[in-house]
């Protein structure tokens, strides 16, 4: 990771370093929007082939993409920055890609309808990509009709920005988190086996090509399935592996998986999940090793654990309380278990008020998908929420508050497997998720003042801030957030997705990075004083 | 010989057996006077209980009640009874802290069972669960009631509003007396550090001598108040309690609805010195207008009060007298009502809900975080960020300018997340006994903050008569864990899980006492006098 290079300091001083950071960011944000563009292009290749509605947008927005992301990676340069603004380039980079991201939505005129202003699509546009590109899921499509602007090309490009939301995730973790240390892989790597340390390999870029690998290869794994086993046209196969592995939850159909009603569909769609949920070094490890190596990991197990105890308690529910045959209670219990505790946001649901809905579910159901969405999947995977290793931590801390009570002097080690926590990740952690407790409340203050109900508005505030997708009430899985929400609303809710996709601290240095320094103030202050 | 438990023989096997006096009972000796924190504090608060059902017995002669009597009998003998144990039983001079905590807990449960069998002795109360949870509201100081206040005794109404007066005081002597004495090495959720520089209390007893002066004070002059307003007496003592103690019962089931406005006027006052807790008083009493003024927490709690006042009162739902007495009460979490609030527009209920789980200043009798840890937690938070910034930079949380130990941030931090986690399960719990989604999570919140009237099942006026059986159950518990704190209660239950083992550890030592008696009588004939 570049450190704070010593010529920095000296000579030109300030300046210099804060060009170099200019420089290095807009390269960055160029080289991700040369890959978008890439990916806009390919699809507009697919909807001049299939549908061929929304072909010029596609392509005008892939074409002027590119030529935008190759000139700032011509005219800019990489160079070492300080590690706290390589988190604030991170954060600008992904604002710039999902503005970028949304051209295609807003030339197509997806969002237009009768009595649909410009403002509003543009909004709806950015909040697609937005909850796109977080890996999300929440959508502001309310009409699924196929059509202008529904291509399946330009369909296919939103589940793409989810795919390629989740590579950024990879990078993220691999590159920018360990340094925040609020859980990347500098706690991931001490319970693989393995003769790493810290990260899969000392090197930042083979680590991250590495994860890619297996990020790629889950994907192809995910079609194979997908078209083979579950039997979805090729077209479909992809749409969703793109969206599964990303544990996004976009889906080109109004009732997402419901769409398919199959049973076949759904299994493979929950073990991919699972997958998708778990630690990409994991994968790795097992695959080089050529053995299973994930029941080794505390993590992996605590995940599989909450998992299988929260469909147990949502089955239970259902047979007993809500009256659903175990058929039909086991089918829709498990399945939004594992998307909701993936963080993905597939729904089952045929239609709204089906059994798969979960909004009519009894309140105990809800309520625990709403703990899953909280938590989240795995640390080292593209999943949101706060995670289960944090989750982890907090409990050992606890129980050892309790030791503490007893034997106040004692000495005793935060223990995670087989791998000691130092107390200033612990620090961090509890810190975390005090940062998420007050961004929750913040969010739910904003957007209920800007008229949400209670309900609905809980459900989407945790939603977006743990990368998940539907949320209760008004806004479940088979329902649109832009007949819910106000725009404002949408745009504090985006806003939501980003700052949980960067896990809170990146957004935060973005924006005390942007403030003016701490002496700025004092400073002109003494200077009034001695006027 | 200084009494303590410290300081025993060397032949005593048993920390709380004292050799200075004993019963002989066919050759054993067992000792008469136990040395114990837990017992001595058990058996002082059941005096307190008699002397409190007495006088509630005695108030309702003339009212041809049947109460009466089961009230003076009741009264008289647990009177009699603790009074006699008492004799038995010593303080120890320096407590451990981990005893006192566990001893702390366990009143509380003794004192909510006494109190649910006084319901049940009555018939006032007809299930067990509905008398636990009475007795549970009363003492946690929680405004639910399942009483209906207009068809019960005279004695009832008396002693439902006494035993949240007695709650009451055990909360402020415990948390602003006892605990900073005793915690040495440990501090317990800032129970030491936080309190620092506030000059009530040097030592234990000069503590709880300023601490019961002002309770009974204030609590004089708040019925003094009311009857001035216009209250009848018996009326007038039972709001007052209620009011002083943060138990927010009152006689009516529309609680203060029908009320006048100079009694409401009243009211708000004094809830609002309530919630400032004793300290405020206590600075009010000696005149300390610097501390008054520097106080950072009195001034985040004024701030917090007219900001959430001026939130709700600018819906246009509710007019400023309403905004204001509905924040205050909730804001110290005493749960008097004048109007449905439940029924405001969303971004007022999220306002009271942070009310409600913030919670009065330290020192008080309400419940909730509290508004010095929540500084410590803003603060902590800020520090994270601080420390991204510059990781190397050494950030001190400050509270009234004075160092906040890293010890503290760490166990109050892990405290805060157990109590977030108690109400996420909790409210999963209310969740699967069939309350709404919203009923459950307020449910559980209002609980643990000790507040009592929740948005959904509950209602504004804290009514649980239709609230399912299982429900009661879960929210007596939640209350309790509410009001002891989490990690205490929990010290409590794994000691409990230790009494079978203590248990047969005692049956050793009387057989161990027999062996040696026979091994003395074979070495110099009369054996019981040496040993």
């Amino acid at each position: 990771m570049p450190k704070q290079d010593a010529r920095s300091t000296s000579g030109s001083g300030l300046s210099t370093d804060r060009h170099r950071y200019i420089s290095t960011t807009l390269h960055i944000v160029g080289t991700s929007v040369v890959a978008v563009s890439l990916g806009m292009l390919a699809c507009g290749v697919l909807e001049v082939f299939t549908t061929n509605t929304d072909t010029v947008a596609l392509l005008l927005s892939g074409m002027g993409a590119l030529i935008l992301g190759d000139l700032l990676r011509r005219y800019t340069s990489l160079s070492e920055i300080r590690s706290r603004r390589v988190f604030a380039a991170v954060a600008w980079t992904w604002i710039t890609t999902i503005l970028i991201g949304s051209f295609p939505f807003i030339l197509a005129g997806t969002f237009a309808a009768p009595g649909v202003d410009f403002l509003e699509q543009v909004v709806n546009s950015v909040f697609e990509s937005a909850s796109g590109f977080s890996c999300t899921g929440s959508t502001a499509l309310a009409d699924f009709t196929p059509g202008k602007g529904l291509g399946k090309g330009l369909l296919m490009y939103r589940q793409a920005t989810q795919w390629y939301g989740g590579m950024g995730v990879v990078i993220l973790a691999v590159a920018v988190l360990p340094f925040l240390g609020v859980g990347g892989l500098e706690l991931i790597a001490a319970e693989a086996p393995g003769p790493s340390s810290d990260r899969l390999t000392p090197r930042v870029r083979e680590t991250a090509r590495r994860l890619w690998g297996i990020y790629i290869g889950l994907t192809i794994i995910a079609v194979l399935a997908l078209f083979i086993i579950a039997g979805l046209s090729f077209y479909d196969s992809v749409a969703h592996a793109l969206t599964v592995v990303s544990t996004g939850g976009f889906s080109p159909y109004a009732s997402s998986i419901g769409h398919f009603d199959s049973v076949g569909v759904e299994v493979v769609l929950i073990v991919l999940m699972i997958l998708g949920g778990a630690n990409f070094s994991l994968h790795w490890w097992s695959l080089k090793g050529r053995t299973l190596l994930h029941w080794r990991d505390s993590e992996f197990r605590t995940y599989l654990g909450m998992l299988l105890l929260a469909a147990t308690a949502v089955v239970g529910l259902l047979r007993f309380s809500g009256g659903f045959t175990w058929d039909s209670a086991l089918r829709v219990g498990v399945f939004n278990v594992v998307s909701l505790g993936t963080s993905t946001g597939f729904s089952n649901a045929t239609h709204p008020g089906s059994v798969g809905d979960y909004v009519t579910w009894l309140a105990g159901g809800q309520l625990v998908l709403v703990f899953l969405m909280l938590v989240g999947g795995c640390t080292g995977s593209t999943a949101g929420g706060i995670k289960i290793m944090r989750m982890q931590i907090l409990g050992v801390v606890t129980v050892r508050s309790l030791h503490l009570i007893q034997r106040p002097r004692s000495i005793i080690l935060v223990r995670l497997g087989r791998s000691v926590i130092p107390e200033n990740v612990v620090f961090r952690v509890i810190g975390f998720c005090f940062m998420h407790i007050i961004l929750l409340v913040l969010g739910l203050l904003l957007v209920t003042a800007l008229g949400g109900n209670f309900e609905t508005t809980l459900g989407a505030v945790v939603s977006a801030l743990g990368n998940m997708g539907p949320a209760l009430g008004e806004a479940g899985p088979t329902n649109s957030f832009s007949s819910v929400f106000s725009q404002p609303a949408r745009l504090v809710l985006a806003s939501l997705m980003i700052i949980g996709r960067l896990e809170i601290m990146s957004v935060l240095l973005m924006v005390a990075l942007l403030m003016p320094k701490p002496g700025f103030w004092v400073r002109s202050r003494k200077r009034i004083l001695r006027i | 010989m200084q009494i303590d438990g410290k300081h025993r023989s060397a032949y005593s096997r048993s920390r709380f057996i004292l050799h200075d006096k004993f019963i002989r009972l066919s050759g054993l000796k067992f000792s008469r006077r136990f040395c114990s924190w837990t017992l001595a504090a058990i058996l002082d608060s059941c005096i307190v209980l008699g002397a409190a059902l007495l006088l509630c017995g005695l108030a309702g002669i003339g009212s041809n009640s049947p109460d009466t009597a089961i009230f003076i009998s009741s009264g008289g003998i647990m009177l009699v009874v603790a009074v006699l144990f008492r004799f038995n039983v010593t303080r120890p001079v320096r407590p451990i802290a981990r005893r006192v905590i566990t001893g702390v807990a366990a009143i509380w449960v003794v004192l909510v069972a006494f109190g649910a069998m006084i319901y049940l002795l009555t018939g006032s109360v007809s299930t067990i669960d509905g008398a636990l949870l009475e007795s549970a509201a009363g003492f946690t100081t929680t405004a639910v009631t399942i009483l209906d206040p207009t068809s019960v005794s005279r004695s009832i109404l008396l002693w439902r509003a006494a035993t949240s007066w007695i709650g009451g005081l055990m909360v402020v002597v415990v948390s602003v007396a006892v605990m900073p004495d005793v915690l040495r090495n440990l501090d317990l959720i800032g129970y030491k550090s936080l309190q620092r520089g506030r000059g009530i209390a040097s030592n234990s007893r000069a503590g709880f001598h300023r601490v019961l002066l002002i309770y009974v004070g204030f609590t004089v002059l708040c019925v003094l108040a009311y009857l001035l307003a216009g209250l009848e007496f018996i009326e007038a003592v039972v709001v007052g309690l209620g009011t002083v103690s943060t138990g927010g019962f009152a006689p009516h089931l529309d609680s203060m609805a029908g009320y006048d406005a100079s009694v409401l006027i009243v009211a708000t006052l004094v809830m609002l010195l309530t919630g400032s807790g004793v300290f405020v008083l206590w600075w009010f009493i000696r005149g300390r207008m610097r501390s008054l003024l520097s106080s950072q927490e009195l001034r985040t709690y004024l701030l917090i009060l007219a900001g959430a006042t001026a939130i709700i009162a600018s819906t246009g739902e509710a007019d400023l007298g309403e905004a204001l007495f509905t924040v205050v009460s909730t804001f110290s979490t005493t749960g008097y009502a004048i109007v449905d609030w439940t029924v405001w527009p969303a971004e007022s209920i999220v306002v009271l809900m942070i009310a409600a789980v913030v919670g009065s200043m330290l020192g008080s009798v309400g419940g909730g975080i509290q508004v010095a840890r929540l500084s410590l937690l803003l603060g902590y938070a800020r520090r994270e960020l601080r420390r991204l910034l510059n990781p190397h930079a050494i950030v001190l949380v400050r509270q009234d300018g004075l160092r906040v130990p890293e010890q503290t941030l760490m166990n109050a931090g892990s405290h805060q997340i157990a109590q977030f986690a108690l109400i996420g399960f909790g409210a999963i719990a209310l969740g699967f006994t069939g309350l709404s989604l919203t009923g459950s999570l307020w449910g559980a919140l209002s609980s643990v903050s000790n507040l009592g009237p929740a948005v959904g099942d509950i209602g504004p006026f804290g009514d649980v008569r239709d609230l399912a059986r299982p429900s009661r159950a879960l929210m007596v518990l939640l209350m309790l864990f509410g009001r002891v704190a989490v990690l205490p209660l929990l010290t409590f239950l794994s000691f409990v899980l230790q009494w079978p083992r203590q248990l047969l550890r005692q049956l050793r030592l009387v057989g161990w006492q027999l062996l040696r008696r026979s091994k003395y009588r074979t070495a110099n004939g009369d054996g019981v006098e040496h040993w």
